[in-house]
């Protein structure tokens, strides 16, 4: 009897376990009311979903780690992420819809376990820092895009959808030019995790007649330190998928696949910011 | 009666897991005489789910 209810109490602790991973969803619809010269009427309608789910499974280096729960941490972790948007024009009853699935691996990319769930807590933050930095690296090859901020690029999609030009010419060529914008995101810096630092002092102070001055001093400073190791290493897959929604016929598919990597070898792998500052500024002889 | 009170622990912790928040939006555009020609409504919610498994990819094979 007594087994069964061991066997009953693991069961509940490994379902709680499960309950731990959380999965974010956002659902949001735009509607926009043109006025065309009868009156305001509904011209463009936008409706996007997505959910996403954070995973970071520990592993265990050496045998004294796995007796200390408070050492228990993991290398890699990863984000899954789907989202899906569709795009309406209620006037011409043309429509795309667009499915997007995105994986982001990180590597070499140490924490505490007992972090994982302040890392859990900031997941969306820390998918939008990664796709900030594809961005930017995108950028710097010299590819041209109107924009590279997620806000500004939904305003663009809107203003796309209300275009009577693109109403008119039908949804192949509407899923053509939504597949020809860059995936973004609303940019994001790496995430900091912030602490404060609190140092006390006592002054003892004893004067030749012996009498004894007693001060103590506490002063309390903020800091941060980032919530990601600086090492990580991301592999990023994104594949967008653009269909019909009248005929739902494949207009097109994007695949692409992205490497972040530390840069490896020479002098320049590591910089010091403030020592090189210092330098420059001695040796200068102005 | 302990398997009823292990259920209910189960239930109320994961219950406790859901939050959701909601936001609405509205934005107009007026032309000079004041009457309305955009109007733009914008209604989204944010929900953080527990789940027990995970996401499942159609086009990402992992």
């Amino acid at each position: 009897m007594k087994f069964r209810y061991s066997l009953a109490v693991l069961g509940a602790m490994l379902f709680i376990g499960g309950c731990t991973t959380s999965t974010l969803k956002k659902i949001e619809v735009t509607e926009i009311r043109g006025d065309p010269g009868d009156g305001l009427r509904l011209t463009a309608r936008l409706e996007s979903e997505s959910a996403q789910q954070m995973h970071t499974p520990w592993s265990s280096t050496s045998l004294l780690v796995f007796f200390h729960p408070l050492l228990w941490h993991g290398k890699t972790w990863d984000i899954r992420r789907k989202e899906s948007v569709v795009l309406q024009r209620p006037d011409s009853g043309m429509g795309v819809r667009e499915d997007r699935e995105i994986f982001v691996k990180a590597t070499n990319s140490p924490f505490l376990l007992a972090n994982a769930s302040e890392m859990k807590k900031h997941q969306e933050l820390i998918y939008r820092y990664v796709i900030t930095l594809l961005n930017d690296a995108r950028r710097k090859t010299g590819e041209e895009a109107e924009t590279w901020d997620g806000d500004a690029m939904y305003e663009q999609v809107l203003a796309m959808c209300e275009q009577e030009a693109v109403a008119n010419r039908g949804d192949d060529v509407f899923g053509r030019k939504l597949a020809r914008l860059p995936y973004t995101v609303e940019r994001a810096e790496l995430p900091m995790a912030n602490y404060t630092v609190t140092v006390a002092y006592t002054d003892v102070e004893v004067t030749s007649t012996g009498t004894r001055t007693v001060t103590y001093y506490s002063v309390t400073t903020t800091g941060s330190m980032p919530l990601l190791d600086p090492m990580s290493e991301f592999d990023v897959r994104i594949v967008r998928q653009f269909a019909s929604l009248k005929s739902g016929d494949l207009l097109g598919t994007v695949d692409d696949t992205y490497e972040i990597r530390r840069k490896q070898g020479g002098d320049d792998d590591v910089l010091q910011p403030l020592l090189e500052e210092t330098n420059r500024k001695e040796g200068d002889p102005r | 009666m302990k398997r009823l009170a292990i259920m209910a622990l189960v239930t109320a912790v994961c219950a406790g897991c859901t939050t959701a928040e909601k936001y609405k939006s509205v934005s107009v555009e007026t032309d000079g005489s004041g009457k309305v020609i955009r109007r733009v409504e914008n209604e989204s919610v944010k929900q953080t789910d527990s789940a027990n498994k995970k996401l499942e990819f159609k086009h990402i094979q992992l």
